[in-house]
């Protein structure tokens, strides 16, 4: 734990410190900051000792006068040191969450399966806020602090030694009551960041769960686990909170004893005439400066605990290489659609899917795949598509192993039409070419004539330019079809995988895309998925899958005569 | 990057005003000292003091603006506090006790919006024990009635009753004690398998319970093949299933104490025909007990049903048993599409 935090921490500052000149720059104005902020005290002492205590009002007046000037530039200056560091995090957080991004593009479809929606948003919103702070807050401003600290020490020591061991005899109590502080409030924020991720889990089942928990009337056992989780969580807090209302008074209580301890003896030695009027002011005024930032420091630990797990989560998930699929570098241009499988094992978890499948295609044939659920028809589409990697054995397209090539180019050959296409937040045009640039207008217009989808397209008003919403709410089923059909066309896609693709839609529209599909098979290598056998009818070829292998092929005609399964499954879905 | 700028500001600007009255109580106390106004004891104690002077003024500042923020946040927690209870029991008859499964529903109309009407003058009566199936295309409200029948949107006063009883006189408990509903994607909790399809009683349930719902939801096979079998973790934690499995274990966890009604909204879209029919064939032995009311895409397994609704943009196009119904143009059509 310890260890997995600190090399967090580290990579963290790599990323910090690749801005190396901004970073200087801030360092350097911090430290100005520091001297400016410091060096009023000593001014005002010197006003004291040299001009007030002498009757000098011209002397006084100078002294304010560069007073003055060192709050303008203590302003100015900060105003920088803010700006500064905001740019800089601003930065790094933008170059953080590009990295995210980029990273969850690449993951295959496991990787979806296993994070939600929600946290991967929080992944790359909330999280990244956490560091954000972090950077901001947390460390340049503890830093600061704690120069700060160090620095007053030593003016201290320089303006009076005497005096300054007075002060610098507290200070270990101090620490002693920082550090115990620590040793009991850590821990506690630690409870308190698993308490809040509990109830925010709870929530999240629980609100997505709702209409089942109404339904089965379970409202009170579900408001009785959530009185649970969510007093675990008051408790945590009220005891942190109990703790500083402890901690605020000691600190004050110390600083009060040390001023007074400096009273007494500097009083005594102003007495004696060792030590100045304006020396003693100065040593007050430190004091207060010395003591406010540790207060401020013992804050910070919530900071530091949720950030440092947001840091982990985000470090986690940058590095996650589990599920990325393996890509080559060859582009694959000029599809031709020839499909070949060669002794294909996979599973998602332990148990096989598929079992040593073994196929070809010939480019331009119409093959269906028919099979119970879960027999593995669609696992090799994903497959196909390079959702996932296989275990064993290749896929080959066009004789040329799939992992060799780029995924992007290799992906954009296929059109893969299912049940429910994804409509972006996005044009009409830009829905149709998938923001690929090198698709002009006329060709998205000519493939929308091609697959009647103008029709509807044209009756908007902006027509292609019109904006369609995240999943296509404002579109029916049937259209959001076509859009996909009209998708694959102007992508020039060369391998055709249909998946269920007319299950919900009205008769209607199921002609006008089926005569689209049809018009498509004619020049693409087809593979269909079908649930329900009267759709197989006129494929080519008909692989039958049982239990992640392949146990019959053929047509239907000489399936039939087979009476092996496929039999099985149309006398099954016939009978009726 | 604006938000930098505007918080580069703020944070010197409180730091200035600070600086500002240190400087004032310096230059005018120093000068008050050399005229001999006051001592330089007064001086120190006024320049020690301003601190606490200045802190709350500075903090007044902040508290402001803090008070906008959280102003904002308390709006949105009103509005959800203040949001209506629309799952709430306002003259109900409390001598309800059970339903019996007897439904009728009466010239019911509906629309979410004022815009277009899901539903007109819906009429059905389903006797205790009959299993009814509605059909048609998407969206043309069978999935409505069904929300409609559990109040999870409210219908229209006296459209639908239950024994005779409208709707709204059935205490909510009651009338969700007795009717179990599994939707075509339904949420399954994280947890064990054994305490979701005993959700209703996590208790009381025995494991012979749990085994004959898994059973009678065809999902057994598939439940014994998992590591722990029924105590296998499902969720954050465990194992995702598959659409399928999820539809089936649903229907376990809503079958389990044999509802005296069961309202399956096309739960068998991600099963293959093969399970599908398993499962009809167990609701099957089952009729006569259990108000069955199955929405659905597909006709092809519907026969056995007492009644099939055809519906047809909120309207009843047909209805009647599948022999019936044999003569109807629009049910053929789909049937014969889909075989």
């Amino acid at each position: 734990m310890k260890n997995k935090f600190n090399t967090t921490f580290i990579k963290l500052f790599k990323r910090f410190f690749k801005q190396k000149i901004l970073l200087m720059i801030l360092i350097f104005v911090m430290l100005l900051v520091i001297a400016f902020q410091l060096s009023p005290p000593i001014l005002i002492k010197i006003g004291i000792d040299k001009y007030i205590m002498k009757g000098n009002i011209i002397g006084l007046n100078f002294i304010v006068l560069i007073l003055v000037c060192i709050y303008s530039l203590e302003f100015f200056l900060s105003f920088i040191e803010t700006y500064i560091t905001q740019k800089l995090s601003q930065q790094i957080m933008a170059e953080l969450r590009s990295d995210l991004f980029k990273k969850i593009e690449k993951q295959n479809a496991l990787f979806f399966d296993r994070h939600k929606v929600g946290e991967l948003v929080s992944r790359l919103t909330s999280d990244i806020s956490n560091l954000e702070q972090l950077f901001t807050t947390g460390f340049l401003d503890s830093f600061l602090k704690t120069v700060m600290i160090i620095v007053i020490v030593i003016i201290l020591i320089v303006l009076n030694f005497k005096l300054a061991i007075v002060v610098i005899a507290v200070l270990p109590f101090v620490l002693m009551l920082f550090v115990g502080f620590s040793a009991i409030v850590m821990p506690l924020y630690r409870n308190l960041r698993v308490n809040t991720a509990k109830l925010s889990a709870f929530m999240r089942e629980n609100i997505t769960g709702m209409s089942v928990i109404q339904n089965f009337g379970k409202e009170n056992a579900h408001q009785k686990q959530f009185n649970v989780v969510n007093e675990e969580l008051s408790f945590n807090y009220r005891k942190i909170i109990s703790y500083f209302a402890l901690f605020f008074p000691a600190i004050e209580i110390a600083s009060a004893v040390t001023v007074a301890l400096v009273l007494l003896v500097g009083g005594k030695m102003i007495l004696s005439s060792i030590l100045t009027i304006g020396t003693l002011v100065a040593f007050i005024d430190y004091i207060d400066k010395l003591f406010s930032p540790l207060k401020e420091l013992s804050e910070r630990y919530n900071l530091f605990q949720s950030a440092s797990a947001s840091a982990e989560r985000i470090f986690d998930l940058l590095e996650d290489q589990d599920n990325i699929v393996q890509e080559g570098r060859e582009l694959f241009v000029n599809p031709k659609g020839h499909i070949e499988f060669k002794n294909v094992t996979f599973s998602y978890f332990q148990e096989p899917v598929l079992k040593t499948i073994s196929f070809s295609i010939e480019p331009g044939e119409k093959v269906a795949f028919v099979g119970a659920t879960g027999s593995g028809k669609s696992t090799v589409l994903k497959l196909l598509m390079r959702l996932y990697d296989l275990n064993e054995g290749e896929i080959l397209i066009d004789h040329h192993k799939s992992d060799e090539y780029e995924l992007g180019s290799l992906r954009r050959a296929f059109g893969w039409i299912t049940q429910d296409p994804q409509i972006f937040t996005a044009s009409v045009a830009d829905n149709i070419s998938l923001f690929n640039d090198n698709i002009t207008l006329d060709e998205i217009k000519m493939a929308a004539k091609t697959t009647k989808a103008d029709i509807f397209i044209e009756q908007f008003a902006e027509k292609y330019d019109h904006l369609l919403i995240e999943r296509g709410e404002n579109l029916s089923v049937g259209e959001k079809q076509l859009i996909a059909i009209t998708r694959l066309v102007a992508n020039r896609a060369k391998i055709l995988l249909l998946d269920e693709a007319t299950a919900n839609i009205d008769v209607l529209t199921e002609k006008l895309i089926n005569q689209n599909l049809e018009q498509l098979m004619k020049s693409m290598t087809t593979i269909v998925v079908a649930h329900r056998l009267a759709t197989v009818k006129n494929v080519d070829r008909i692989l039958v899958f049982d239990k992640g292998r392949i146990v019959e092929e053929g047509t239907h005609d000489e399936l039939l005569k087979q009476k092996g399964v496929y039999h099985m499954l149309y006398k099954y879905q016939f009978k009726k | 990057m604006r938000l930098a700028k505007v918080r580069g500001f703020f944070h010197p600007i409180i730091a200035a005003f600070a600086s500002l009255s240190v400087l004032v109580i310096f230059w005018i106390g120093g000068y008050f000292v050399i005229k001999k106004v006051i001592t330089i004891g007064e001086f120190i104690a006024f320049n020690g003091t301003i601190g606490y002077l200045l802190m709350p003024t500075i903090f007044i500042g902040w508290i402001m603006s803090m008070l906008q923020r959280s102003r904002a946040s308390l709006e949105r927690i009103g509005e959800v506090i203040g949001e209506a209870n629309v799952l709430r029991d306002i003259n109900v008859d409390s001598g309800i006790k059970t339903l019996s499964g007897d439904i009728r529903i009466d010239n019911l109309s509906f629309s979410y919006n004022k815009e277009k009407e899901i539903l007109s003058n819906f009429s059905l009566s389903i006797k205790s024990g009959e299993m009814v199936a509605i059909i048609g295309e998407v969206g043309v409200g069978k999935s409505t009635v069904i929300n409609l029948m559990q109040r999870i949107y409210a219908p229209p006063k006296n459209s639908i009753f239950y024994d005779g009883n409208d709707v709204f006189r059935i205490p909510l408990e009651i009338l969700h004690a007795n009717i179990n509903y599994v939707s075509q994607e339904p949420h399954i909790f994280s947890g064990s398998i054994r305490d979701n399809i005993s959700y209703i009683d996590q208790v009381d349930t025995t494991l012979d319970a749990i085994i004959w719902a898994a059973k009678f939801a065809d999902i057994a096979k598939d439940i014994e093949s998992f590591p722990n079998a029924y105590d296998t973790l499902i969720g954050e934690n465990g194992i995702t299933l598959s659409g399928g499995q999820k539809q089936r274990i649903a229907l376990a966890r809503a079958i389990i104490n044999r509802p005296k009604i069961l309202m399956l909204d096309n739960v068998f879209s991600a099963v293959d025909t093969e399970t599908e029919d398993n499962i009809l064939q167990n609701l099957l032995q089952l009729k006569g007990h259990i108000t069955t009311i199955i929405v659905a895409h597909r006709v092809s397994t519907l026969k056995h049903c007492d009644k099939i609704i055809l519906l047809k943009e909120g309207m009843v196009l047909a209805s009647g048993t599948h022999e019936e119904l044999m003569h109807n143009k629009d049910y053929m059509d789909i049937y014969e599409k889909q075989i």
